[in-house]
């Protein structure tokens, strides 16, 4: 059937493209992936190489224009470098995170009963450690490396996710469409995916927007303590690095740091907009 | 109705403008209208004519954005627009008071009525406490609310929707106003309760000699309650007269259409071949559900008890009963959207009440359901076409035949082709209720039951629903449960009718012989309870049987 998704249906679209603020999220965060993604080819030195004077001011030299740090290797490369592994973690982290909240979530919400009562309370059980230090416990055992941060960070993210996924499946089933469907004998596999999915889609989306941003600052936070990959660079690293000349080379401390603010807020406003995007209008409608 | 009586509220040529992008450009347009005092005028539209608007006007609480553009609301002589704002204050509660539609939004549900009640004497300088508590016990008992002291103390979500109202009235009444604005006092009620809350009302008036607006959707309370009627259609007054002129000799077409549309019809009885087979059968069902009291203390509630019914061919069965009487539940045990706790139900013989949902799927296209709320029955992030095809793709018919049965379907509904493509948002509650029957009706069930399926639709579109379900059942010979708590829409529809309360079928048989002779004491009380009663006209006229 023609245009058969809801989402790439006009007013969705329309909507969307309307909000400056989401547009801006979206063109900075295709910015930063293309750079990140083509960085060898657009001959950007490695972010490693130690070839320029340590510790140059940003804006003094042309080939170091974001300055360097205290071992002479560019800033601009390592935070152009530094994105790859930060836009990697949140993409991978968040996708891993809703498969897993997906799943426990849409099999409580569905389910009902004991099996929802059992879910809930590993949920609970994860809710209760704080998140950052389960986080850096999952990562040391598992050795650090890209895998084991996005398993880390989807293992502390998941609970939230799928108490929301179930709160939606228990309210949308309960809905007369859904039971319409029951009663035309749709198989529960096509009612989850076609009837209470695109509707649960609006909130999840906007959770998805804060999973990422969370999944990025976690990112962040690990490997400043010095649990990221030790092959990558990156902008908890960057940071880390930097930390002993705070007074000497702000630079380096606050380009990583900017970056990681910008990155997160992008990935917000873009959340917010798909959000704005997906909800749906009033009841009104048009006389006969 | 002496003419010499004071006029209490005047509106002359009001006009009340809507915020730019909604559906049209004034709320009310050009009204003009008297309220006497000691009489009760009936504000009559369907939904979106502009009728609350008015209220909202005089008491000068108007939405942002909605304001009056030009005329002038004179009370008791005074120009409204020009008091104060402590002026308005003083006006509202002591010499107009409202009654909402729904009670229990009225009512703060975190305080006692007594207090609520309380409240609204003190905020209008009544200062002594055993002044007010006397007060309030007294119009508590005035509204006919049994134990006055208990229910004093009473939290609203304590009291019946009835009770409820009867609270709002008396909170109305404290200051004995001169006018009170009843905005749907009924809709929200059952009918027993309804039919006692106007007779309260009309009591209240008359003994007090206080002017009524009454604020009504519905024509068979007009007949109940109005010495005059005022008829809006999108914010244009259509036509004013005395009840007694409009109800029996309306003028406007828009108008006679509503008239029409509240007299009850009667269904052609049709005989049955005595052979029919019997398609849908419960037997001895009963289902209950638990139900939490907080603390701990949980209570079974019984929505069904031992009840037995059988649909045979080609019939219309009608299940009426008031809010809790257990019908949806049986409904949903019907169509087996609930498995009942013990019982059989039977679809064309055989047993289903146990079956899993599994083997039931295959067995779901012969019998269909038609749902309550229009708004909340189709899938918002589908296309309609989408929407009908559901069940035809379901049961596994080739999408090309699938696409072409809902274009039949849609036809056959009374909707444009062009309908397919559109999302449900685009179409107003009767076409949307067009489109949940196409859907049910593209499987090519034999049953079909409608639980409430008009409900929620303005009088005029429930007769056009209606109408093209009378059409459909006898073009496609379908047997019909109809779920109803509306013994017009029953008696119009129905071949036979069960009265249900409290999970228990009272009475089942033939609609006129229910209707004429009812043989259970809640049956003649349902009865009785209608603002007209259709036992009456169906004798009165026998050409309505044609």
């Amino acid at each position: 059937m023609k245009g058969d998704a809801y989402w790439l249906d006009g007013p969705v679209l329309r909507r969307f493209l309307k909000q400056r603020s989401a547009l801006a999220g979206l063109s900075f965060l295709v910015l930063l992936t293309v750079l990140a993604a083509a960085a060898p080819w657009l001959g950007v030195a490695s972010p490693w190489e130690m070839n320029a004077r340590p510790l140059m001011q940003p804006l003094v030299e042309s080939a170091h224009w974001l300055g360097t740090d205290m071992l002479g290797r560019d800033v601009a490369s390592g935070l152009i470098y530094g994105a790859r592994i930060s836009l990697a973690v949140g993409v991978l982290s968040t996708l891993a995170t809703l498969l897993v909240g997906f799943g426990i979530g849409g099999l409580a919400g569905y389910s009902g009963g004991w099996v929802d009562d059992a879910l809930m309370r590993i949920a609970e059980f994860f809710q209760i450690i704080p998140q950052l230090v389960l986080a850096v416990l999952l990562v040391a055992v598992l050795e650090p490396s890209l895998a084991s941060v996005v398993i880390g960070i989807a293992m502390v993210a998941w609970p939230p996710v799928a108490r929301l996924v179930r709160a939606e499946f228990m309210t949308l089933r309960q809905r007369e469409y859904v039971q319409a469907a029951v009663v035309l004998g749709q198989k529960p596999s096509a009612i989850i995916f076609r009837q209470i999915l695109p509707n649960a889609l609006a909130p999840l989306l906007v959770t998805m927007s804060f999973i990422m941003g969370t999944a990025i600052l976690t990112e962040a936070a690990l490997a400043f303590l010095g649990l990221g990959d030790p092959e990558a660079m990156s902008w908890g690293y960057m940071i880390d690095a930097s930390r002993n000349l705070l007074r000497q080379a702000w630079w380096m401390s606050v380009l990583p740091g900017l970056a990681i603010m910008l990155c997160v807020l992008a990935v917000n406003r873009l959340g917010e907009g798909l959000r704005v995007a997906f909800e749906l209008p009033d009841r009104g409608g048009i006389d006969p | 109705m002496s003419e010499a009586r004071q006029t209490l509220l005047d509106v002359t040529n009001l006009r009340i403008s809507l915020p730019a992008g909604a559906d049209r450009s004034h709320a009310l347009h050009d009204l003009t209208l008297q309220v006497r005092a000691g009489e009760c005028l009936c504000v009559v539209g369907e939904s979106g004519s502009g009728k609350s608007m008015l209220a909202s006007a005089i008491l000068r609480l108007l939405p942002q954005g909605v304001q009056v553009q030009s005329g002038r609301i004179l009370f008791e002589g005074l120009d409204v627009s020009t008091l104060s704002e402590e002026h308005v204050r003083q006006m509202r509660g002591r010499r107009i008071s409202m009654v909402f539609q729904e009670p229990m939004s009225a009512l703060n549900p975190l305080l006692s009525v007594g207090r609520q009640i309380d409240e609204v004497l003190l905020d209008h300088g009544v200062t002594l406490k055993q002044q007010r508590r006397a007060r309030v016990i007294e119009l508590l008992a005035y509204v006919g609310l049994p134990e006055p002291e208990r229910v004093y103390r009473a939290y609203p979500h304590q009291l019946s929707g009835g009770q409820r109202q009867r609270v709002v009235i008396a909170m109305a009444l404290a200051f004995d106003p001169q006018l009170l604005i009843a905005d749907e006092p009924t809709s929200a009620l059952d009918v027993t309760t309804q039919a006692q809350i106007i007779a309260l009302l009309r009591r209240i008036q008359q003994e007090k000699g206080m002017a009524m607006l009454f604020i009504t959707h519905d024509f068979s309370v007009v007949r109940a309650v109005a010495d005059r009627v005022l008829v809006l259609e999108k914010g244009h007054q259509v036509e004013e007269g005395s009840a007694h002129a409009i109800l029996n000799r309306p003028q406007a077409p828009y108008t006679r259409k509503l008239v029409a549309a509240a007299t009850p019809v009667a269904a052609q009885p049709r005989t049955l071949p005595a052979d029919a087979p019997e398609l849908l059968a419960a037997h001895q069902v009963s289902h209950g559900f638990k139900s939490s009291h907080g603390w701990g203390q949980r209570r079974r509630v019984q929505a069904l008890d031992n009840v037995d019914l059988r649909l045979r061919e080609g019939e219309t069965l009608g299940i009426v009963g008031e809010s809790g009487s257990g019908k949806s539940t049986l409904g949903r045990v019907l169509i087996r959207l609930q498995r009942p706790d013990s019982g059989q139900v039977r679809w064309f013989g055989e047993e289903v009440a146990g079956l899993p949902e599994k083997h039931l799927r295959a067995r779901r296209s012969d019998v269909q359901m038609i749902f309550q709320d229009p708004f909340a029955s189709l899938n918002p992030r589908q296309r309609v076409g989408q929407i009908l095809m559901t069940g035809l793709l379901a049961h596994g018919i080739p999408a090309e035949q699938a696409r072409a049965i809902a274009f039949n379907m849609l036809e056959l509904v009374g909707l444009p082709a062009t309908a397919f493509y559109r999302y449900p948002q685009a179409f107003s509650g009767g076409q949307r209720q067009r489109i949940g029957i196409a859907r049910a009706l593209a499987l090519q069930p034999r049953v079909l039951i409608a639980d409430e399926c008009v409900s929620a639709l303005d009088a005029l579109i429930q007769v056009q629903i209606l109408e093209l379900l009378e059409d459909l059942q006898r073009r496609l010979k379908l047997s019909l449960v109809f779920i109803t708590h509306d013994l017009h829409v029953a008696a119009r529809l129905c071949d036979r009718i069960a009265v249900m309360r409290q999970g228990r079928v009272l009475e089942v048989g033939p609609t006129q012989d229910v209707f004429a002779h009812p043989t259970h004491a809640y049956t003649r009380s349902l009865l009785d309870a209608l603002p007209s009663a259709p036992a009456g006209r169906l004798q009165a006229c026998p050409e309505a049987l044609s």
